[in-house]
């Protein structure tokens, strides 16, 4: 049980957990639960296919577009990690994002990056108790790896090494509908990415 | 009034630290050494100058009705920032997007050029402007080979925004900077005023302002640092095929009835 915890300059009263869940095994039952709502409340999470995520930057970047369209009241999605898979996306249609950019449905094993928004201290103003402290940090990460199986593993730090393992150009390509702009190149891949996430919707 | 809309601002990001650089009509320009979404520590990839950014600001214009206001801004902001990121698509030096708050005129974008020996800012005036002072009749270093190949480099870069429907809008020699000291690689700026257009007309313009502009601000050398800039902006057009030629032709024969028209103007006023 590893996990990250990430705050953006701009926002400091958000720290949002991170953690990445490799060779997950029941991707299928998590994402049907999700949908059928037959898995608790609390557990509310922004889950990602990792193998469209190429860097923490891109992360970042779209944590920043979710949180500045939110300030802005300018959220499309009714949760803010729906908002933010769909931010990941280039998709403007919430059930097409999620189904391209959450947890997918198809392979044996997948890759999860899951990330949840918490609030420091007296700045929650959610109203869902998603307060920041170390023992939530503690309890999220615990019921986090009592729900993914990965033999065991639990998830570990996000980290761009990490991520660059996990990462599939192939599908970035194809998701972030690219075709001719791709590049081998990942800084030059990395900089398209977070100009699309910028600019999504705009 | 000025002090009024920075401390807005300052309230509005009261983490980020603000230094006032420019102001322009529509704008004001601020650098900042915090990125507005990467912890200390985390530096963004690709970028010339990690630590410093700079934040181009669009206030409230107070005489607009608040909702209109708001939505001019952000079709503004969001109009330049798309160029910034069509740019970077297309291969074209200009400052990469970081990040952008629409609604509140805000654009994060990367720091371009960095100080010249006399301790000024490389935007290509400052840069001509140095060199001419050191220019006399047995070393014109301001028609050096370097200077040839960056008017060469400004050439094409408008050229290629050209080649694919894109006008600048304001190609003054403030809005051109030197981004490296080494290569002395130019850049273009300042894309508020830019838009896609298909007219010659636009073309032809765009090449006339930043004719006037070399004239007015380097009388002496203009005409060669012109004469190099068009080489640049003919080649691209050259390597560009058939289509291009055509191109060039119909911009460069458009350029020549806006000169005259220019010309006429000023033999009037
Ligand atoms: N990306 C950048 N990197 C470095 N300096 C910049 C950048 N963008 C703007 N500046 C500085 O700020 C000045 C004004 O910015 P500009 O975008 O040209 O706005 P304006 O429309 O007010 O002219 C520029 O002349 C330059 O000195
Ligand atoms: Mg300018």
């Amino acid at each position: 049980m590893t996990y990250s915890t990430l705050t953006l300059p701009q926002f400091p009263h958000y720290r949002i957990f991170a953690s990445l869940y490799k060779n997950v095994k029941n991707h299928r039952q998590i994402r049907d639960g999700i949908r059928s709502g037959s898995i608790s409340a609390d557990f509310d999470f922004a889950f990602l296919n990792a193998a469209n995520v190429l860097s923490l930057e891109q992360i970042y970047s779209a944590l920043f577009r979710c949180f500045v369209d939110k300030a802005n009241g300018k959220m499309k999605a009714n949760t803010i990690h729906t908002e933010l898979i769909s931010d990941m996306s280039t998709v403007k249609n919430i059930m097409e994002a999620l189904t391209k950019f959450g947890i997918p449905s198809k392979g044996d094993t997948v890759d999860l990056v899951v990330l949840k928004v918490l609030y420091s201290g007296d700045e929650d103003d959610s109203g869902d108790g998603n307060s920041f402290s170390p023992d939530a940090l503690k309890k999220i990460s615990g019921q986090l790896d009592s729900a993914i199986e990965n033999d065991g593993a639990g998830g570990c730090c996000l980290t761009d090494t990490e991520l660059e393992s996990t990462a599939d150009l192939h599908k970035i390509r194809k998701n972030y509908k690219l075709s001719d702009l791709f590049s081998e190149d990942r800084d030059r891949l990395n900089r398209l990415l977070i100009g699309t996430i910028q600019l999504k919707g705009l | 009034m000025r002090d009024q809309i920075v401390d807005d601002l300052q309230l509005r990001i009261p983490t980020v630290p603000l230094r006032l650089i420019s102001q322009g009509a529509e704008a004001l320009i601020f650098m900042t050494n915090q990125h507005p979404y990467l912890p200390a520590g985390v530096n963004p990839c690709d970028v010339d100058n990690p630590g410093k950014y700079i934040i181009k600001y669009r206030p409230p214009k107070p005489y607009r009705h608040p909702k209109l206001d708001k939505r001019i801004t952000a079709t503004r902001t969001s109009s330049e920032a798309k160029l910034l990121h069509k740019l970077y698509q297309l291969g074209v030096k200009a400052p990469k997007l970081i990040a952008i708050d629409a609604p509140n005129g805000l654009i994060w974008m990367e720091f371009l050029g960095y100080q010249l020996p006399d301790m000024r800012y490389s935007s290509l005036k400052n840069w001509l402007w140095l060199l001419e002072r050191e220019s006399d009749r047995d070393h014109p270093v301001a028609l050096a080979d370097n200077v040839k190949d960056c008017c060469n480099g400004i050439g094409r870069s408008i050229g290629v925004l050209h080649l694919h429907g894109i006008v600048h809008g304001d190609l003054t020699t403030s809005n051109i900077v030197l981004t490296d000291e080494a290569t002395l690689k130019p850049s273009l700026i300042d894309f508020g005023l830019s838009s896609y257009s298909g007219l010659p007309e636009d073309r032809a313009v765009d090449l006339y302002v930043l004719e006037r502009a070399l004239k007015s601000t380097h009388p002496v050398y203009a005409e060669k640092y012109w004469e190099w800039i068009l080489d640049g902006y003919h080649d691209v057009h050259e390597e560009d095929g058939k289509r291009g030629r055509k191109k060039y032709s119909e911009t460069i024969s458009r350029f020549k009835e806006v000169r005259m028209r220019g010309r006429k103007r000023t033999m009037i006023g």
